[in-house]
């Protein structure tokens, strides 16, 4: 047998061999060589999902920081006052199987720049430019009964209701969320969540704890614990809310609220009513508001939300006392209130959102006028700039500070993570 | 006289060809934006059997993102579907960081809950979900004829299925792609194709639905899709549906109350 002889069995044995092997990828195949190869295609998920169904211990941390610098000068440009900061709220959450979930979040601002030139004066306190502030703002144990009852324990804040600026059924948290400003943060309330959801609703159940420790020192629990319930439901397109707040050392509150669309249009409202009650005085407060997105891709939102406050009076001249005082309740003071906004995404470039709004207290008749562009620009970090203008008259709500017609400009950056 | 006419034809030669390199593979548009009363019926035929009017949906959404030289990425949808309501509530469930984050739709409004910020943020249908190859639109019902011209654009092989070709054109801005062309089989009229394209043309991405669930008479649901971005090569999203139940839903579950809810 020549070597030729010898090579060719060889040959055609690898080449079989080689063509086996050929024709056995090609059997199993991938989902890519063919998209319609059904085991392929589970092969490629199940080596890529990870594992599911089994509990876990997960931690979980993230936050949001903001920049932002501030420059202010009076109409009479013959000062300015200037600010910086850093500031935000970092969370984590320890989640632990059969034990629930364990989340704490922490405020913290540091003052960067602070400076005030010419005629204009402090309005507080000077800031601390070496030590920031901390705050706890949550601390709180979750867990659910059987999927049936989900209970929460600890300092905690509380969203209920549907309105943006105004939030007058807003009866737990300790202070009123802010609409205006980048970062909520408000620090939360001890006590015990209960939420039982139904078929079509909610029911939540608080008890506030915060009354049990006063001036330093500890109180009854019959009389000092305050109770509040909420049951929402959605019927049709519309979103119900009934609230309602309790104890023997507060005010007692009864509040209503909706959310729905008609015409194109959401809207929302919210009404709370406060009997008088030892110095309390009575209270009724309403909030509505609708918004509307326009534009083939609804690029464009106006919105606007109008707030009545039977207790709030035109408090023109009182402002910078009450600010000494710590008594002031931005937002919340006057009887009338009006905000109206336009902000258009996308606009005039892809890279930018632009907005205007206007904010009046109609009681005082003071304003402020925002006009606030937010850039996106490739390789570059994402900011916003702010110019507003308060007037309306001396020593209102919106001109006490600053003082009338004073021009503001703000430069933010804000992270989430 | 005859020098300019041979500098005329390379010319016209040139303008042509460019022209069709201008039309990108979507190949040329219909002579006139209308629709054609067989495409017209084909679509209307895969949407009444892909539309679920008369059931409730719940499903688990698995996205598996696959890009070359990239770790996979895994994200977990529990999809909350109500054809007659126009409406869907999409829950992420998987991973952790974005547990909470969550889709609701209601007609044409679409809206995104960011957890971390306690917002509802307007998103048009050019979103992609948790920034895979997958718009929002796949998660619910289509009305394809009120977004869309509708033309026949002939028949075509796909795998080993004969299929009609339909080619879609934009009525107006706010779609998840300007121009489509779906590809539906014959033998059972559902789509197994979708080719979606750019304004200018371009090819943008492929879609391939793999196998399909039959979840009451005349209805079905996909539960395998393949995407394919056609730009970044390499990268293609798996997509698996589980976890069927046409049992009804809340009403509750098909609002904002409820995503607010959610991510608590």
């Amino acid at each position: 047998m020549s070597d030729h002889g010898l090579l060719r069995p060889v040959s055609a044995f690898v080449l079989i061999l080689a063509m086996a092997g050929v024709s056995s990828a090609f059997a199993q195949g991938t989902a890519e060589d063919d998209p319609f190869n059904a085991a392929a295609f589970d092969t490629t998920v199940s080596a890529s999902v990870a594992p599911g169904g089994q509990a876990m211990t997960t931690v979980l941390a993230g936050g949001t920081i903001l920049v932002s610098a501030t420059a202010a000068a009076p109409a009479s440009w013959n000062g300015y006052s200037a600010s910086s900061s850093l500031s935000g709220k970092l969370f984590v959450k320890l989640t632990l199987p059969d034990y629930g979930s364990f989340y704490a979040a922490y405020n913290a601002v540091q003052m960067v720049f602070s400076g005030i030139a010419g005629s204009v004066a402090a309005t507080g306190p000077a800031p601390d430019l070496f030590a920031p502030t901390f705050e706890l703002s949550e601390l709180h144990w979750s867990f659910d009964i059987g999927k049936q009852v989900f209970v929460r324990l600890g300092n905690q804040l509380i969203s209920w209701g549907p309105s943006r600026v105004w939030t007058p059924v807003d009866f737990i948290n300790l202070q009123k969320v802010d609409a205006f400003q980048s970062v909520d943060l408000r620090v939360g309330k001890p006590g015990l969540r209960l939420h039982v959801p139904l078929q079509s609703a909610n029911v939540f159940l608080f008890t506030d704890f915060s009354g049990l420790v006063d001036a330093g020192s500890v109180q009854d629990p019959a009389t000092s614990i305050a109770y509040a319930a909420r049951f929402d439901a959605t019927v049709g397109d519309v979103e119900l809310g009934l609230t309602g707040f309790a104890g023997v050392k507060v005010q007692d509150k009864l509040g209503f609220d909706f959310s729905g669309h008609l015409l194109g249009l959401n809207l929302y409202g919210e009404s709370a009513y406060t009997p008088a009650y030892d110095s309390g005085t009575q209270n009724v407060a309403i909030a509505v508001g609708a918004s509307r997105l326009l534009g083939d891709l609804k690029r464009l939102t106006v919105s606007s939300e109008f707030f009545y406050n039977s207790s709030g009076s035109n408090l023109t001249g009182q402002y910078a006392t009450m600010a000494g005082m710590q008594t002031l309740n931005p937002l919340y003071m006057g009887q009338f209130y009006g905000y109206v906004s336009v902000q258009a995404s996308e606009f005039p470039a892809a890279s930018l959102t632009s907005g205007a709004s206007a904010l009046a207290n109609l009681s005082d008749g003071s304003f402020v006028i925002r006009l606030t562009e937010s850039f996106a620009l490739q390789n570059a970090v994402p900011f916003g700039v702010t110019v507003s203008w308060s007037g309306g008259g001396a020593d209102k709500e919106f001109t006490w500070a600053a003082g009338n017609n004073s021009l503001a400009v703000s430069l933010t950056v804000r992270a989430d993570f | 006289m005859k020098a300019r006419v041979f500098l005329i034809i390379p010319m016209l030669a040139l303008f042509m060809a460019s022209t069709v390199f201008a039309q990108g593979a979507a190949g040329p548009a219909p002579s006139s934006l209308r629709n054609d009363p067989k495409a017209a019926s084909l679509v209307s035929a895969f949407e009444s059997r892909l539309n679920l009017e008369g059931l409730d949906l719940t499903s688990t959404f698995t996205l598996v993102q696959k890009k070359d030289g990239e770790a996979d990425r895994v994200l977990q949808i529990r999809v909350y579907r109500r054809d007659a309501a126009d409406s869907f509530t999409l829950i992420f469930q998987y991973p952790d960081s974005e547990k909470g984050k969550g889709y609701w739709r209601s007609k044409d409004d679409l809206y995104l809950y960011l957890p971390t910020t306690r917002e509802f943020v307007y998103r048009n249908r050019k979103d992609d979900v948790g920034s895979t190859d997958v718009r929002t639109d796949t998660f619910g019902s289509t009305r394809l004829a009120d977004q869309y011209w509708l033309n026949y654009a002939g028949t075509a092989t796909v795998s080993k299925w004969e299929c009609d070709v339909i080619r879609l054109d934009a009525k107006k801005l706010d779609v998840s792609f300007p121009i489509q062309k779906w590809y539906v089989r014959k033998t059972d009229g559902l789509p197994v194709k979708v080719e979606n394209f750019s304004a200018s043309g371009t090819l943008l991405r492929t879609s391939y639905y793999v196998d399909y669930q039959k979840v009451a008479a005349e209805k079905y649901l996909f539960t395998k899709l393949l995407a394919i971005n056609e730009l970044e090569k390499g990268q293609r999203t798996f997509i698996t549906n589980e976890g069927i139940s046409t049992a009804k839903i809340p009403d509750y579950t098909f609002s904002k109350a409820f995503l607010e809810e959610q991510s608590r």
